[in-house]
């Protein structure tokens, strides 16, 4: 994160503990994908758009006893993690009553978008947040690891053996496809 | 997510799918695009509504609950302190001689109002005054409960010594002497007076008013009172203060009330004062305000480090102008007679173990 970026997220994040709802809005957009990557790591679809939303909640509640403002995405991410694993101990039950369908979305693609996450799902759980936050999300390394407050190795690990066992897992030969290395 | 430690080995992948740059994996944005239903920015989540300054405010109005429920308590507290049926007994403990309430011979015996409480030579009595202090009647002595109750509570000692302390708002509780009557104004203090009123009033903290048929004075901690048979008590020394200086005193007193020449006497206090007798001076010029006119105006302004630059001070003072004479008791350091609740230690914990009354010349109850 650059200067100019910690600068301003400690600026929103001190314009939510006053109760500013733009800062919220935009702690809430800049930090979804971090928050929902955890989720759908460990849980489906809908179940994951709940606790989003649960996550964000338990954040701004807390907010006033986060001592230290940039570090405010290393702890958004932990609370994200809590809440995803308290809320694999407990049966689930959606919010509104129903799974959600994802309407206007190909049938054919979405039994192949299904599958790929059935596939992840079945990753070590020492993988599978990384493996979502770069392919789910879209997160490069670097942004994950500043944003989980993980070293650069650490994610390029977890990516390297992730994606490897999820390419097992989907039967997908990747030799044909490498072009560069890192 | 597992964290790796430095040093260990770092795998290579393609740098594609570490940071997105360079050539496309077709592998890996296959598996993006396959998953690209599932991410956040297609799901449309809201922004959860949330105020956290609610919190705040929650908290605050929880600490000033909390705090008016304190003021509250010590506040109900303080009533029931104050309270007390009237004629209601007090309670009596009986110690050896010199003894503590650890070692207390009996004790729950009652004092009714009208009672006379009179402790052998070996024995003293620790009383609780109501719920606003305590008093220990030392070997000796011969006390009546005069009478109790919320607001007055007075005791007529006929001969003996006592130690009293309260912590109450001023003129709660009192001892009547042979000669006079002396009333708690939030305070401490040790009184003894033989059955023709000759005694002494040692006050240990805050202030003691001392009413007799010749005037009232005020007794601040640290100073005493040398009271005479008939009621007429000296104004307050200090127990170190040097022979000429009570010598001093006593001839002023005696000339007020009409037994020699005053100035003389006067001068001589203002000569041997030292910067500790500012109040006995102070004391003095109160009860006496005619003597300003003597050498006891000047020193006292001297010891109360006062620049005495308005002659018409002084001839108020003379006067017995009340806001000239108030003007230098604000300059004294410490507690005022009014401020009794400053002394609030006072009511808390035991009373100390029988204390003499400080050495004072012809007190010999």
């Amino acid at each position: 994160m650059h200067a100019g970026e910690a600068a301003e997220l400690v600026r929103y994040v001190a314009a939510a503990r006053a109760g500013e709802q733009p800062a919220f809005a935009y702690l809430h957009r800049r930090f979804l994908p971090l928050v929902h990557g955890v989720m759908i790591a460990h849980v489906g679809p809908a179940q994951a758009d709940d606790l989003c939303q649960e996550c964000f909640i338990a954040a701004f509640g807390a907010l006033s006893g986060l001592k230290d403002a940039a570090a405010f995405p290393a702890w958004l991410y932990r609370i994200a993690q809590r809440t995803a694993t308290r809320a694999r101990a407990q049966p689930w039950v959606p919010l509104d009553g129903t799974e959600p369908a994802d309407a206007g979305q190909d049938p054919q693609r979405l039994t192949e978008a299904e599958r790929v996450l059935a596939a992840l799902h079945r990753l070590p759980e020492a993988y599978r947040e990384t493996v979502a936050l770069r392919l789910v999300e879209g997160l490069t390394g670097p942004e994950i690891a500043a944003l989980c407050g993980l070293t650069p190795d650490s994610v390029r690990v977890n990516l390297h053996r992730g994606v490897r066992r999820l390419r097992a897992l989907l039967d997908i030969t990747p030799e044909e496809d490498r072009h560069g290395q890192a | 997510m597992a964290k790796h430690e430095p040093g260990a080995s770092v795998e290579r992948l393609s740098t594609y799918l570490w940071d997105a740059s360079g050539p496309v994996e077709p592998s890996i944005a296959a598996l993006e695009d396959a998953l690209r239903p599932w991410r956040a920015d297609r799901r449309a989540l809201p922004v959860p509504a949330v105020t956290p300054v609610r919190r705040h405010r929650s908290r605050l109005l929880a600490a000033v609950a909390l705090a008016a429920g304190l003021v509250a308590a010590v506040a109900g507290w303080h009533a029931y302190r104050l309270a007390w049926p009237a004629a209601r007994p007090w309670a009596v403990t009986w110690l050896p001689a010199g003894g503590t309430p650890a070692a207390a011979a009996r004790a729950d015996e009652v004092w009714p109002v009208g009672g006379i409480l009179q402790t052998p030579a070996d024995q003293a009595a620790l009383v609780r005054i109501a719920r606003i202090g305590q008093l220990r009647i030392e070997p000796g002595s011969r006390v009546r409960l005069a009478t109790t109750g919320t607001g007055t509570h007075r005791l007529a000692l006929d001969h003996g010594r006592l130690h009293a302390r309260v912590w109450a708002p001023p003129g709660q509780f009192g001892v009547l002497t042979a000669g006079g009557v002396a009333v708690d104004l939030g305070c401490e203090f040790v009184l003894a007076s033989d059955a023709d009123g000759r005694g002494v009033l040692d006050v240990r903290s805050g202030w003691v008013g001392y009413q007799s048929v010749h005037d009232e004075i005020l007794v601040p901690a640290g100073f005493v009172a040398e009271l005479a048979p008939g009621g007429a008590a000296s104004s307050p020394l200090r127990p170190q203060a040097t022979a000429a200086v009570r010598e001093a005193v006593h001839a002023v007193d005696a000339a007020m009330r009409g037994e020699g020449d005053a100035a003389p006497a006067a001068e001589r206090l203002a000569a041997a004062a030292e910067p500790a007798d500012a109040m006995t001076l102070l004391a003095v010029l109160t009860r006496y305000p005619g003597l300003a006119a003597t050498a006891l105006y000047p020193r006292l302004g001297a010891l109360l480090g006062l620049r005495i630059v308005d002659p018409a001070h002084r001839a108020r003072w003379i006067g017995g102008d009340r806001a000239a004479i108030t003007a230098w008791w604000d300059a004294l350091p410490g507690p005022r007679p009014k401020q009794w609740w400053l002394s609030w230690r006072d009511g808390f914990g035991p009373l100390a173990r029988a204390a003499e009354p400080a050495p004072a010349a012809g007190s010999s109850p």
